[in-house]
């Protein structure tokens, strides 16, 4: 059992202006994988090397097991983590890497064997255990960090961008690879990573960090399907939501009608009751929630295609409207789609999303709702 | 052949040409003079004596060894090298480390650490014997007397610990600066990898730094040693070489006989076993270095 609490964490350096971190509060319940992301120098990095002893905390306070954290050493907590570098001892074989903490523990020799061996097993590292690193593809050596991490039977894992000097191809198969160690090692796990990608997949909750600030948190679909603001709903899903600026025209009890400044007037099921008609808005649509429209109409948006992208199962259509605005609609794999070619696009009020001044979300009427998502997909196939 | 070595094998040897000055002028500077020593080293010739001449055999290499002063000044040599290498990788490594770590005017320090680098040998001789050792006038007598001892005569009580101290004081700066060099290059993950595995600072240092650093250390031994073998300077200032031979080297040894006591052929002869012994040790330095690269 291993629960984590965040309480106000706060990070600031001596003679810097502005804290790092403002204050995270958090709670990671036994078992869950929680990935922390965010655009480089968001603070995750550093969020993660307080949780682990290696910075300071300014102020606030870490728990692990309800235990206070905040003034023992990193050794102390009972963590592990993998490092971005995977910094394994360059000098030592991939045995002597694992055991190094065991060693230190002053653990009998026969269990410290009996450990590195399971873990390698795990791993199937078995074959390698007395090449030394530098003998070992990049792959290994990450498998070898993560043994080093599992042979401790840490309460937590941490993850520092494990994955980002490995080649896209050894990436996938490395996440799945620790998706599988999640479910087998029933572990609670942090993880760090830019990759919003690896974000969705591998996470249970999703922490989405921006200037040392929680912007939102909560399941990979919760985030995708309910952005709490513009930076979340540009931050997770590839490819990228589109974003554009527009107005609100009336709001109505099952929604509010709006008119892009490129042209459509729509309507959107959101609550209306925060927004004023006239009020300054920003649409968004994911590419996957556009259709291509055969017609032109007043709630249709026209523009003229850019760039194709056929990805085979489907296809990117990046357009461009007359009044210079960007567009990506996400097509099948057989799209006819060329070049030039001018098109319509229609809109699902019930999957769109509008932002209000702030650029904070305005509530859908149709939140999502993992029952609601299944009787959709039912109705779709 | 195959084809693709083809061209390297002929740009290999178009190469010469450009490369034969440089190899030319190496060869004339080392075999020339080498060639001298050796003939020298079995000619009966004595700068005081010029009716004495010819064919010594090898004579020289006789009187040499079963000369007392040669295996004492062996031993001195040994002494010098072992001590002043001891000390400056041993201080050296722990600067190193400790120069690595951040403090407020590491910069400045870190210049002051390298400065005695860059004083000629018969200078820093001259201000240790002086400024520092000196029964009298030194720093250290001063120091003594203030606590009520009675001053050291360094030169006279410590002669080879006085050298020591003098050339380990020369030398200290460019461990460290190798050292430190090598201390940088050490990834910081992997030292917070070993704080989370639980190693405290000793253990970090045995467990992770000193194995980093082994490769830069072996080659501070190995061009130290290289240049420790023929300390002269220091020695000719504050001692020459006395008090007795306490403090006469192979290198002091070697001069002694040629311009002291005008005898090149004996002098040739030490310089030929000085040839002989820093090669000893350049080969196992330099197998030993190789073996670290190939690591």
């Amino acid at each position: 059992m291993a629960t984590l609490t965040l309480r106000d964490i706060r990070k600031s350096y001596p003679g810097a202006a502005a804290e790092t971190i403002k204050g995270v509060s958090l709670d990671v319940a036994d078992r869950e994988f929680v990935v922390f992301v965010g655009p480089s120098g968001c603070g995750k990095s550093t969020l993660l090397r307080m949780i682990a002893g290696l910075e300071d905390i300014s102020g606030g306070e870490l728990a692990i097991d309800g235990v206070r954290m905040n003034e023992t050493g990193p050794a102390g907590r009972g963590l592990a983590m993998v490092f971005q570098s995977y910094a394994l001892y360059p000098h030592m074989t991939v045995r002597q890497n694992m055991e190094f903490a065991l060693k230190l523990a002053k653990l009998p020799v026969v269990e410290r064997r009996a450990k590195v061996e399971e873990a390698a097993r795990i791993l199937q590292l078995t074959d390698y255990l007395d090449r030394t690193p530098r003998q070992l593809s990049g792959g290994q050596r990450q498998r070898v960090a993560i043994g080093r991490a599992i042979v401790r039977s840490p309460k937590v894992f941490l993850f520092d961008e494990p994955l980002s000097n490995l080649d896209a191809a050894l990436r996938g198969q490395m996440r799945l690879e620790l998706a599988r160690l999640h479910n087998e090692l029933a572990a609670t796990m942090i993880y760090v990573t830019h990759d919003q990608i690896e974000a969705m997949t591998l996470a249970d909750k999703i922490v989405v960090l921006r200037a040392g600030r929680v912007e939102q948190l909560g399941s990979p679909l919760e985030l995708y399907r309910d952005p709490a603001n513009i930076f979340v709903a540009g931050f997770i899903g590839a490819p990228k939501m589109n974003l554009h600026p527009g107005r609100v025209l009336d709001t109505r009890p099952d929604g509010v009608r709006i008119a892009l400044d490129s042209g459509p007037v729509l309507d959107v099921a959101v609550a209306g009751d925060r927004l004023a008609p006239g009020a300054a808005i920003t649409f968004g649509a994911r590419p996957e929630d556009i259709t291509v429209a055969g017609t032109a109409g007043p709630d249709r948006l026209s523009g003229r295609v850019v760039v194709v992208e056929h990805l085979g199962g489907q296809t990117l259509v990046h357009l461009e409207t007359d009044s210079g605005e960007s567009w990506l609609v996400q097509t099948d794999g057989s799209s006819t789609i060329a070049i030039g070619d001018t098109v319509h696009l229609g809109f699902d009020g019930t999957v769109s999303h509008v932002f209000d001044g702030q650029g904070q979300a305005v509530p859908r009427l149709h939140r999502h709702d993992p029952s609601a998502e299944a009787a959709r997909i039912r109705a779709v196939s | 052949m195959s084809a693709s070595t083809m061209p390297a094998s002929r740009s290999r040897g178009a190469g010469l040409p450009f490369l034969a000055p440089s190899v030319l002028v190496l060869l004339l500077w080392m075999i020339v003079p080498l060639a001298m020593t050796l003939w020298f080293s079995t000619q009966r010739y004595n700068l005081l004596d010029p009716t004495q001449t010819g064919f010594a055999g090898i004579d020289n290499y006789y009187y040499l060894v079963t000369d007392p002063d040669f295996w004492t000044s062996l031993v001195n040599t040994l002494v010098l090298v072992v001590s002043v290498l001891v000390i400056t990788v041993g201080l050296g490594t722990l600067l190193a480390v400790l120069y690595d770590t951040a403090f407020p005017g590491r910069n400045i320090a870190r210049l002051l650490v390298i400065a005695p680098f860059f004083v000629m040998p018969t200078v820093s001789a001259l201000m240790w014997k002086n400024l520092m050792m000196h029964p009298i006038y030194g720093l250290f007598g001063v120091v003594a007397h203030a606590f009520g001892f009675a001053p050291i005569d360094w030169f006279a009580q410590y002669p080879m610990a006085a050298i020591v101290i003098i050339v380990s004081w020369e030398w200290l700066p460019f461990a460290v600066l190798i050292l430190l060099t090598a201390v940088q290059s050490l990834d910081g993950e992997q030292k917070e990898a070993a704080r989370l595995d639980g190693a405290g600072p000793i253990a970090q240092f045995v467990y992770i730094i000193l194995p980093h650093m082994r490769r830069a250390i072996t080659v501070v031994i190995m061009i130290e040693t290289i240049f420790l073998l023929t300390i002269f300077a220091e020695i000719f200032v504050t001692t020459s070489g006395g008090p007795g031979t306490a403090t006469t080297t192979l290198a002091y040894l070697i001069y002694a006989r040629a311009l002291l006591q005008y005898d090149v052929g004996g002098a040739s002869a030490g310089g030929v076993v000085a040839i002989v012994l820093a090669n000893i040790v350049a080969i196992f330095l330099v197998r030993s270095i190789a073996r670290n690269l190939e690591a």
